[in-house]
């Protein structure tokens, strides 16, 4: 016996041999990663999309669908690690982890903003240890971890019981005539639509109603279908209808009336729409928590608070900031500042998005205890919409935008007079540092960006009559600005790749589909698709077909090249931002031109950009040349094209201690000017 | 394992498998067969071969309560748990055995039906689930002695650990034929099958538009699973009246490609996939009569890790099933040194690994069991039977509910109060009356779902009465000696 004993212990160590022992990640050392982040590249992943590197959680999985999930997941991430640590990003930001309701109205969860349990992960990208391989492997190339998280609501978890028949309904009541919101409907006999899933908003809480009118509060019904995970909320706190202000669905964006503003819209600061901002439930029926009762709050810390230990995580980017009432903010961020010290995390980083092109709404956030920084969406919509897909380009308005973040003596378009800065320059106690260990304030760190999961992609939006080199070209342009100006630079998965997905969820593409790659060509008189192709030589002919992950097309390799310069140059990561000049119209010998510095004590650099589409311009007008800090007698080079100097002059300009510099820029071109040693 | 089979029928092959395990057993001693009345067809039947109709059965009947008004179930925590709580079931063998004139030569053919889970007495229900376990037709001396060959549906199996109604090495269900041949103390099996599995995985039938008019059904995914199995074993006489009997068994596994359509009518494409499977097996024997042990070993890749009727899943980012590996081992035992006294015992570890490159997955798992059960006999048809058993499970990946790794272990003790034919473990149709008490700790609890009571039960009780008979069955062939 004990010979067979014997045998069978060697037998099970033999067999236990390939055992791996998994370790909740939350009990694993966090690491502190960042120095300074303006050092960063961001790159916004939506996991979904992006690779595949698991097909065993690929659960109702159809590439083919775009409102399906695909079934890219964290594994595929980290496959596709040495393809980003190639294009050089230095920071991920990735889709929120949390598991959700799979399915609404024939729409699948992909992106991860329907959450139904915030403590599990999504099944369809892993689990707690592929979450944490991702971030370790990221974290040992030097990359860090920005989480997607959703404070504001929940996916679609009940219904409104409005007619109180125990089931949920869409129907009318009401008698012919236009179609109106509830919330007007009560005093007249419209026919009104409801779902009782995704009612409009009613100030006073969704109400009951029946054949003879109002009938109280409307119940709130959770509904239980596992086969699309819709069953209550967790934590449990958030399985109550207590938990949630149930006033139903914002509608002020498309109804202003709903709010007697104009058909325009309402002011940003409206306080009918605002109200509906922070208390309705977001459009798709996501159903809005209550988070004025501290109760919520608490739940919400303890829940992100915990994601940064399991998930090693850096940064948060904070879904609909706007939809969140800012005490809110001051309560959540400084505990979760504090959570992440006290975890060994000096510089974690927490950014909002207001989706909004409004200022003053978007800086609102920067005064407080609350965001260290926000998503840049005012730049977004004035500069790369307004500025860099118009045919007539006027680049005061983007120094213009910036005014509003840093203040002007007076209004570079010259229509108005001195601009104060609305963002605040106050730094977060105990929030970011700098390189140097001087704090940061949230005006230094606006997260900028050309396009992202929630925007059609920059190129969907250039008018049609542009050709395809046109459209390229100014996509250069917008990314040469984009990691040139201060703050922090994201790029959207797929820029790269030139995808050009109008919006959501067209926007979304597969990157790992040859079919995302396809183009329609006529040929021989027929409309065929064929893989798209480029120069991949510089010989002038498309040599090369386009495939998933592809790095030798013009755009990535335009971006890794503008990531290369900005990580090699103190100036453009840290430096102060200095406009130098910018035109106020079309036409004449500066249209389209844009030129700034960003300096440091040791170094400065000058960018200018030419955005007319049509005429090479120049940074002068007239006899008056551009004022630059570069000494008179410098020559500088231009770092995409280093055959291209310029000579710095001691004359046509008014400058104190800097030259003159005349400098020729191509339509739709840049130039990054350094002084040659 | 089920007892060596002591004595097996001349030119009359068991229905369940000369083909390989009566290999190690002496073909030369006899059996004697249950012969049911000869058939004759007409006038001229005494110049025909004369058939023989064999029949034979397996069979387990059970049902029990948990002392709490509930239905009394089975913890299962590992692919192949103890047997002490299990399922009806029940088996029916037909076979017709011609005999060759002047000739040890036979043909037979043979049939099984199986019937599954429900009674009519317990659910309401006026339905069976019935399947075809044999149906196939063996030429046995026919083209030279000790050589038979096969072709049909066929049940075939190696040795059982019984503990846990498990063959641990070789296994097949499988369509397709085969050949054995035995000379001296060895025998030789060699068999290729196919199947096409009734999932999304190898079958897809879809509707297309009908030429005329309308719409009709045609076959778009069909690719065929191909499972070619190799075995030898001999039989070595040792001193002292032991036997030793080494078996070596290999498979080799391979799927077509194909492609299957989506619910959007687009094409995806499945690539081929193979796989293979190594083992062995030592048993040894006649310590007692009815006693052995034995010990089993295999390793599998690709699509063998899965079993032939398995369905692939965490395959690899190539779709394929190659990555995944299976390293089993088991022992079985069973000892009747005195004759009151029988103890059976076994023993199974399995390490699984699936075919995604997910080191900390789930599906990854080490999972062990262990069974002792000894039976006293009281007079010649009562026995004092008991069994402890335990069940382990180690996944490589992390809990979704408490993100740990759980580790599910089960502790079963139970008690079997036994009426039997004769004295003897192997002794059947016996009816035993059940008492088992299982101890769960809480990872194993885990396994039930929150919103049944079994989640909350640190301790399963168990009552109930089983029955359980083979006679003549392709199950355990010979063991009804």
């Amino acid at each position: 016996m004990s010979t067979h004993r014997s045998n069978a212990s060697g037998l099970v160590l033999a067999i236990t041999a390939g055992c791996v022992t998994p370790v909740y990640p939350g009990d694993l050392p966090l690491s502190d990663n960042v120095v300074d982040w303006r050092d960063e590249i961001i790159y916004q992943i939506v996991t979904d999309r992006f690779a595949n590197g698991d097909f065993s959680n690929d659960y109702g999985a159809n590439l083919y669908d775009p409102s399906a999930y695909h079934g890219g997941d964290w594994m595929g991430i980290v496959d596709r690690l040495d393809y980003l640590e190639t294009l050089g990003v230095t920071a991920l930001w990735i889709s929120p982890v949390v598991k959700n309701v799979e399915a609404d109205a024939g729409f699948a969860s992909y992106h991860g903003y329907w959450t139904q349990d915030f403590t599990r992960t999504n099944p369809h990208f892993g689990d707690l240890s592929a979450l944490r391989t991702l971030s370790d492997e990221a974290h040992r190339r030097g990359m860090k971890m920005i989480l997607d998280i959703v404070t504001n609501h929940v996916g679609q978890a009940f219904y409104y019981d409005i007619n109180q028949n125990g089931q949920p309904d869409e129907f009318g009541i009401g008698q012919g005539g236009e179609i109106v919101p509830l919330a007007q409907a009560e005093p007249t006999s419209d026919l009104v639509r409801i779902s009782e899933w995704d009612p409009d908003f009613s100030a006073a809480g969704i109400s009951s109603w029946t054949s003879l009118g109002p009938s109280g509060r409307a119940p709130v019904v959770f509904v239980a279908d596992p086969e699309i995970n819709r069953v209550p909320p967790y934590p449990e706190l958030f399985a109550a209808p207590e938990a949630y202000h149930r006033k139903g669905r914002v509608t002020v964006w498309t109804n202003p009336a709903a709010c007697h503003c104009p058909a325009s819209g309402c002011a940003y600061d409206d306080p009918c729409r605002r109200q509906q901002e922070l208390e309705g439930d977001f459009p798709g029926g996501l159903k809005d928590l209550d988070t004025r009762r501290q109760d919520v709050r608490d739940a919400l810390f303890e829940i992100y608070a915990r994601w940064i230990d399991v998930g090693d995580f850096d940064g948060f980017r904070i879904d609909t900031l706007k939809h969140v009432e800012p005490e809110f903010w001051n309560d959540f961020c400084p505990r979760i500042r504090k959570h992440a010290k006290e975890r060994g995390k000096h510089n974690f980083f927490m950014f909002g998005e207001a989706f909004d092109g409004d200022d003053r709404l978007l800086s609102s956030y920067t005064h407080g205890d609350g965001v260290d920084g926000v998503f840049y969406f005012s730049q977004y919509y004035d500069v790369m919409r307004g500025q860099f897909s118009s045919d007539s380009p006027r680049t005061c308005e983007i120094e213009r935008r910036h005014c509003n973040r840093f203040g002007c003596s007076a209004d570079p378009c010259g229509e108005g007079g001195p601009i104060p800065a609305l963002y605040d320059d106050t730094p977060r106690p105990d929030g970011l540092l700098g390189f140097d260990g001087r704090p940061l304030s949230a005006r230094q760190v606006p997260v900028g960006f050309i396009s992202n999961h929630d925007v059609g992609r920059f190129l969907f939006f250039m008018p049609t009559t542009w050709s395809q080199a046109t459209k390229r070209q100014t996509l250069h342009l917008a990314l040469t600005y984009l990691a040139t100006m201060d703050g922090i630079p994201s790029f959207y998965y797929g820029v790269e790749q030139e995808f050009s997905g109008g919006n959501d969820p067209a926007n979304r593409e597969t990157l790992w589909d040859p079919q995302s790659y396809d183009e329609q060509v006529t040929e021989g008189g027929a409309l065929v698709t064929r893989p798209k192709r480029y120069d991949e030589n510089g010989d002038g002919s498309a040599d090369a077909a386009w495939g998933p992950y592809d790095t030798g097309n013009p755009t990535f390799r335009l971006l890794q090249k503008l990531i290369g310069i900005r990580k090699g140059s103190a100036a453009l990561r840290r430096g102060d931002l200095k406009f130098r000049w910018s035109s106020r119209a079309a036409t004449g010998d500066d249209a389209g031109i844009l030129a700034f510095e960003r300096s440091t004590e040791a170094e400065t650099v000058l960018v200018v950009l030419n955005l007319s589409p049509a005429q090479e311009s120049h940074t002068r007008f007239g006899a008056a040349t551009m004022a630059v800090s570069f000494a008179a007698g410098a020559e500088v080079q231009d770092l995409l094209d280093p055959a291209s100097r310029f000579a710095v002059t001691p004359s046509g300009c008014q400058t104190a201690g800097g030259g003159c510099l005349d400098v020729t820029v191509p339509p739709r071109q840049a130039r990054i000017l350094v002084v040659r040693r | 394992m089920t007892p060596a089979p002591t004595a097996a029928r001349p030119h009359l092959p068991t229905a369940g498998l000369v083909l390989l395990i009566a290999a190690a057993a002496d073909s030369a001693a006899a059996t004697e067969a249950i012969e049911a009345p000869a058939l004759t067809t007409g006038a001229d039947a005494a110049a025909a071969p004369v058939p023989t109709l064999v029949v034979g059965s397996y069979g387990r009947v059970a049902t029990g309560s948990n002392l709490e008004g509930q239905n009394g179930e089975r913890v299962q925590l590992v692919d192949h748990p103890p047997r002490l709580l299990e399922g009806t079931y029940a088996e029916l063998d037909v076979g017709t055995v011609y005999a060759v004139p002047q000739s040890s030569a036979t043909l037979t053919s043979q049939l099984t039906l199986a019937l599954g889970e429900r009674l009519f007495h317990f659910s309401g229900e006026f339905a069976a689930d019935l399947a075809i376990r044999n149906l196939y037709v063996e030429a046995a001396d026919l083209i030279a002695p000790g050589l038979s060959l096969w072709a049909g549906s066929r049940m075939l199996r190696g040795d059982a650990i019984y503990l846990f109604d498990f063959w641990p090495l070789d296994e097949q269900n499988t369509v397709g034929g085969g050949a054995g041949y035995t000379f001296g103390r060895t025998r030789l099996g060699l068999h290729l099958g196919v199947n096409r599995l009734a999932d999304r995985y190898q079958t897809q039938v879809i509707r297309v538009p009908d030429p005329v008019i309308g719409s009709r059904a045609v076959l778009f995914l069909d690719r065929q699973r191909s499972v070619l199995t190799a075995r030898a074993a001999h039989r070595l006489a040792l001193a002292s009246g032991l036997t030793l009997c080494p078996v070596v068994y290999a498979e080799a596994h391979h799927l077509a490609a194909g492609s299957y359509q989506t619910a959007d009518h687009r094409v995806e494409a499945l690539p081929d996939d193979s796989g293979w499977l190594m083992g062995t097996e030592v048993t040894v024997g006649g310590v007692a009569p009815t006693s052995h042990l034995s010990a089993f070993l295999r390793y599998a890749r690709g699509l063998a890790a899965y079993g032939e009727l398995g369905v692939p899943f965490g395959l690899g980012t190539d779709k394929r099933a190659r990555r995944a590996k299976e390293l089993s081992a088991g022992l079985d035992g069973n000892l009747e040194l005195v004759s009151r006294l029988g103890v059976m015992a076994a023993a199974h570890g399995r390490y699984f690994v699936d075919a995604d490159p997910n080191v900390y997955d789930r599906d990854d798992v080490f999972e062990a069991t262990a069974a002792v059960r000894p039976a006293f006999s009281i007079g010649d048809h009562f026995q004092l039977a008991g069994e402890a058993n335990v069940q382990y499970q180690r996944p490589n990946g992390l809990s979704p509910e408490t993100h740990r790794q759980e580790k599910p272990l089960a502790f079963q003790v139970g008690l079997m109060p036994t009426l039997a034919l004769e004295r003897g473990t192997s002794s059947r149709p016996v009816l035993r009356l059940i008492y088992a008490a299982t101890f769960l700790n809480g990872a194993a609890r885990l396994t039930y779902a929150p919103e049944v009571h079994q989640r909350s039960e640190r301790v399963q009780h168990y009552i109930g009465v089983n029955v359980e008979w083979w006679w003549n069955s392709s199950r355990y062939p010979g063991s009804n000696a």
